[in-house]
């Protein structure tokens, strides 16, 4: 578990020093930020209410925000971006591009929500974290 | 979110592929029982290490009902641990980051977020079953 927390002082730095390496500015952090808002449902073609949970929004000083999803999972997140591996050559247990898919449209799915709620953010940035 | 996700379809099919738990081990049974090829995972030799049929590197040659029923009790098993230590990791990156803010503002009150700080709140706050997580690596 330390190792949880070293890894979250390492994500922090990481973040900070890369987008502001001069460390002028003051960065927020909301975890388990809660996100409710309305969107249009194609396949039924009618608006339907959305919530989410992001596991983490950083808004550094500049007024961007990142989007911040842990993945937890003994299964290597990284693995399938390897050229070389065939999906089908993947073991059940590791990310499916299915998986990956359906990761990207939730992100995307809360970036668009954060802007629907909050249309000041200059650009809202999704990362995942794998732990 | 999930559940809006999960619904979304293009021309009738599904965008995401739903799990069903059922399909998902009708697959593995049937990898299980080939008498050739990649039978088991890498995973799933780690997770049926501890069983006789699996001790020295070993498969079995037969897959009998009661097998294939512990071994896919077994999966079951892990999948409830996985996701109790999925849940724990959250908890804890939420209380490290719930003070950051906090803490890049000075406010002295909530001191030096070392690991022992963090992980006594977590203590306080998780369940039990996610409590014993701590003692494990």
């Amino acid at each position: 578990m330390k190792q949880v927390i070293d890894y979250c002082k390492k994500l922090k730095v990481t973040i900070e020093s890369t987008y502001d390496p001069k460390g002028t500015g003051h960065f927020l952090y909301f975890p388990e930020l809660s996100l409710r808002t309305t969107a249009h449902d194609p396949s039924k073609n009618e608006n339907v209410n959305l919530s989410g949970m992001i596991d983490l929004l950083v808004v550094p000083p500049e007024g961007d925000a990142f989007i911040i999803d842990y993945k937890v999972s003994p299964a290597d997140y990284w693995r399938e971006a390897e050229s070389d591996i065939a999906v089908e050559d993947l073991a059940p247990d590791e990310y499916s591009s299915a998986k990956k898919r359906a990761f990207t449209y939730q992100l995307a799915t809360y970036a668009r929500m954060l802007r629907k709620i909050n249309p000041t953010f200059r650009n809202i940035s999704v990362l995942v974290a794998p732990i | 979110m999930t559940k809006f996700l999960s619904g979304l379809r293009i021309e009738g099919k599904l965008i995401f592929p739903e799990f069903i738990e059922e399909n998902y081990f009708n697959t593995r049974i049937e990898s299980w029982r080939n008498s050739t090829g990649k039978r088991f995972t890498e995973k799933e030799l780690a997770d049926f290490a501890e069983e006789p049929e699996f001790k020295d590197g070993n498969t079995p040659s037969i897959m009998t009902q009661e097998l294939i029923d512990r071994l896919i009790k077994i999966e079951k098993e892990k999948w409830e641990h996985e996701a109790k230590v999925g849940t724990a990791i959250h908890n804890l990156c939420e209380i490290f980051f719930s003070r950051q803010s906090l803490k890049d503002n000075n406010f002295s009150i909530f001191g030096d977020l070392d690991s022992n700080h963090i992980l006594n709140i977590f203590k306080k706050r998780a369940l039990p079953e996610t409590k014993a997580l701590l003692s494990e690596k």
